[in-house]
């Protein structure tokens, strides 16, 4: 074998790149993923050998992303990639119909990433418009109290005395929070009716389609009656 | 039926028959991938290739940033903001180190064996046990060589012996000091001193130059990846089996010269 033929089987070289302009928001924004996850076995992580440019520091995570192979300080630039992996294979789990591979067809029914304090200022919450389906897919991550009361805040579908089929890390099978679902027509024009209680939708049951696919069944709580 | 009550020898008798018809069944399992299969067991200069040098990542170089010049002919091209080593010249560097290696352990040359970074010490101290050498994995003492007078203790008298008498007398053999004819360095940027010492005592030194070092610092220079573990077990492993090698050749021979021997 020759060397230009090997090196283009190598990690080095075949790792998936994005090819983004010149300072781009894009790569620094966490909620959608950019950089190719890999992983290494366990008796390689122990060592900190990842197939990178150098020794990694020991880490608890299984999936990193490499940012940069080598910088100006000797560096190994990387960040986990946990959470996307994780959401990724519970979404094969359970067979959503959720189109991985076309990005731009998902992107419209993805809510925009909210500022921190953005709950707080009505001026910034972003106004959506009747009529069109929407989803939340929610990353599989560490959240702190404050942060799981500020995302049910914003969430607007729950599962009720519908067991999940699958429990992955700290959700538990009777949670309340359904990780990707779709919702039905939403006739308020701005987030205080999607918040308040009267036009809350609750899945009731998991139906499989012909092709293998996973559908819930939504009907709004109307709890007035 | 009754079931007849064995003695304690009978036991035993019974437990060895059954192992000896237990004992050729089942396959034996093959050894399997280990990341210190490279310190124990490294590879011998036979099975030296590209794949082998590519798996364990010696063509990855440093940022184009920190770019040493020197390191020109050694660059293969840029990639991910890193530069790539050619790993024909790392081939060929190499062959050339394990033959010096290879004539120094012929002469019974003392090779010694020096690697700072972390992590290095398990493949260092195997290599220079295997190539009955010496190592060094904590830190080079400036002056070990150029100021051995100082830094290797003092030496005086003369060695002693025994006569037939078992009496000890004086030789007029003096003792000296200690210099090795052989330095492997897996990291020279760190250890410049012992890199500058060896050339002023006229030491030879084989040392990994990554694209950030300079290779007039060490004789023979191999151009690798000097911050993987994979390639420092791979490169300290070849060089110290190559050295094994001569001495079990040199033993054969001797081996064989014992029977014609006259008595």
């Amino acid at each position: 074998m020759k060397f230009p033929d090997l090196l283009r089987c190598s990690r080095a070289v075949s790792l998936a790149r994005p090819d983004l302009p010149r300072n781009s928001p894009d790569v620094y924004d966490t909620k959608i993923p950019i950089l190719q996850a890999i992983t290494a076995k366990k008796c390689q992580r122990f060592r900190g050998d990842w197939g990178a440019k150098r020794k990694l520091p020991i880490l608890k995570n299984r999936h990193i992303s490499i940012q940069k192979f080598d910088t100006f300080e000797h560096q190994c630039a990387f960040i986990s990639s946990d959470r996307f992996v994780r959401t990724l294979k519970r979404i094969y789990d359970l067979k959503l119909p959720v189109p991985l591979n076309d990005y731009e067809q998902i992107s419209p029914y993805l809510l925009q990433k909210y500022n921190t304090f953005s709950s707080s200022n009505p001026k910034s919450r972003p106004t959506l418009p009747p009529g069109i389906l929407y989803a939340k897919l929610k990353l599989l991550d560490s959240f702190s109290d404050s942060e799981k009361k500020r995302l049910s805040l914003v969430s607007f579908i729950q599962t009720k005395k519908v067991p999940l089929p699958f429990t992955y890390g700290k959700f538990a099978p009777d949670s309340k929070e359904c990780l990707f679902g779709v919702s039905g027509v939403i006739a308020a024009t701005s987030l205080k009716g999607i918040t308040s209680t009267k036009n809350r939708y609750v899945i009731r049951s998991l139906n499989v389609d012909e092709t293998g696919k996973t559908i819930p069944n939504i009907t709004r709580e109307n709890r007035s009656i | 039926m009754l079931s007849r009550k064995l003695s304690p020898e009978q036991l035993v008798a019974r437990r060895l028959k059954i192992r000896d018809w237990n004992h050729k069944i089942g396959a034996v399992v093959a050894p399997h991938y280990s990341p210190t299969l490279s310190i124990r067991n490294p590879a011998p200069p036979s099975q030296l290739s590209l794949p082998l040098l590519l798996s364990s990542g010696a063509h990855l170089g440093h940022s184009t940033s920190i770019w040493n010049p020197y390191t020109q002919p050694f660059i293969y091209g840029k990639r991910e903001g890193i530069h790539i080593i050619s790993l024909d010249q790392t081939m060929v560097y190499l062959r050339r180190a394990i033959s010096v290696v290879r004539s120094i352990a012929k002469e019974n040359g003392i090779i010694l064996f020096i690697g700072t970074r972390n992590g290095q010490k398990d493949s260092v101290v195997a290599a220079a046990k295997r190539a009955r050498g010496y190592h060094i994995f904590d830190r080079w003492l400036p002056g070990l060589l150029t100021n051995a007078r100082e830094v290797q203790g003092k030496l005086g008298g003369s060695i002693l012996c025994k006569d037939n008498r078992g009496k000890l007398i004086q030789t007029d053999k003096k003792p000296s000091y200690v210099f090795p004819d052989l330095m492997v360095i897996l990291n020279p940027l760190e250890n410049k001193s012992a890199c500058l010492e060896a050339q002023k005592t006229h030491v030879p030194t084989i040392g990994i130059i990554d694209t950030d070092a300079d290779p007039r610092m060490v004789t023979y220079p191999i151009p690798a990846n000097d911050d993987s573990l994979r390639c420092t077990d791979l490169i300290a492993g070849l060089l110290s089996r190559v050295a094994e090698q001569e001495y079990q050749k040199a033993n054969q021979a001797f081996e064989k010269d014992k029977f014609t021997l006259p008595l």
